[in-house]
């Protein structure tokens, strides 16, 4: 799995616990994600812009669930962000 | 019919909707927070018991030692009074150690890591057994155990030492210890499933106390009061060890000073 493939994951499956099923539709609305297999947790970005996949996917919960849900993103993958040059972290998701 | 206007705007309701998308989503948000703390509350406890129950636990098996052996005149022979001092001291102990060995099970019964060693084994038996080992203490405080066992076949296969540690012994020891006088019944029956009951006619069991009778450290509201060693695991390891065999277990009493009657199912193996 793709480091941005496996971020979108822990995202929504972040968002899945808080809202539970509901996190895998809206996740599917975003043009570019793929969800292979929602139970094994396949995620596949299918376009050219990974980071913008991964900023569409964090507007599109808080867009229904405000600034917290942004916030939810952010947590959930900043150790796995943290090693990532900065340039290479999607915008909605920089400290 | 005259049709009223909506009040607000379209963008109002979405303004709304979204409100209260929030706000859900603020207090689902809360509940996941406090779950995870909660977690982090019961594994730090949980491991805290853990830590305590083995260093108590290991104090006094080393006391249980030293009694041991001053009673059995390991280091010769020892004036009458030391002997019974020493017996008695020796039978707290024991009962120390049971009580943290109750603890520690019940840690284990709820993390999922017990194992059970099951074989054929006879129950009319094993029941003879924990009645002989337990009459001494019902004459004590003049009880009469009744046993009546069925004429059938009783092999069932399951882990023995479980069963009569945690299930027969504990039921028979709970009804002589809450019946102040009188009888205790001990029945073996068979027929599509195994049945043990033990009945009494002790301090009985009030419908608040009922509820949280097989739960995790469930003591009786004034259950203390009887018995002051009660830990409040016995019959939340006996329940889980029952289910654990495929069984059921269950009691029923008409209230406070009004006996009590415990019932275990065990399906035939």
């Amino acid at each position: 799995m793709r480091p941005l493939d496996n971020i979108a994951l822990r995202i929504i499956k972040e968002q899945e616990l808080v809202i539970g099923p509901l996190a895998w539709s809206e996740a599917q609305k975003v043009q570019g994600i793929k969800v292979v297999n929602a139970k094994n947790g396949d995620v596949r970005l299918e376009n050219g812009d990974p980071m913008g996949i991964v900023d569409n996917l964090v507007a599109q919960y808080e867009k229904l669930f405000g600034r917290a849900s942004h916030e939810v993103c952010k947590e959930a993958v900043a150790d796995l962000v943290a090693s990532f040059p900065r340039e290479e972290i999607p915008m909605s998701l920089r400290a | 019919m005259a049709v009223r206007p909506p009040s607000k705007s379209i963008a109002e309701y979405q303004a709304e909707l979204k409100a209260l998308g929030e706000e859900m989503y603020n207090h689902s948000l809360e509940l996941v927070r406090l779950k995870r703390e909660l977690e982090i509350a019961n594994r730090e406890q949980e491991s805290l018991l853990h830590f305590i129950s083995h260093e108590v636990k290991g104090y006094l098996t080393k006391s249980e030692a030293a009694f041991a052996s001053i009673t059995e005149g390991d280091y010769g022979h020892i004036p009458e009074k030391l002997k019974t001092m020493s017996w008695a001291a020796l039978s707290e102990v024991r009962k120390g150690v049971a009580t943290v060995m109750d603890i520690l099970e019940a840690a284990n019964f709820k993390k999922g890591t017990v194992a059970y060693a099951k074989k054929k084994f006879d129950l009319r038996a094993a029941i003879r057994d924990v009645v002989s080992q337990l009459e001494p203490a019902a004459t004590e405080k003049g009880l009469t155990i009744e046993l009546s066992i069925g004429e059938g076949e009783f092999l069932f296969e399951g882990d023995e030492d479980k069963l009569k540690r945690h299930v027969l012994r504990n039921l028979i020891d709970n009804a002589i210890k809450y019946t102040p006088r009188g009888v205790v019944k001990v029945v073996l029956t068979d027929g599509s499933v195994i049945r043990f009951i033990v009945e009494d006619n002790g301090i009985g069991i009030t419908p608040e106390d009922m509820k949280n009778l097989f739960t995790e450290g469930g003591h009786g509201k004034d259950s203390i009061k009887t018995n002051v060693h009660s830990t409040g695991y016995g019959l939340y390891i006996a329940k889980k060890i029952v289910e654990a065999h495929g069984g059921k277990i269950w009691a029923k009493s008409d209230g406070q000073d009004k006996g009590a009657r415990f019932v275990v199912e065990l399906p035939l193996t």
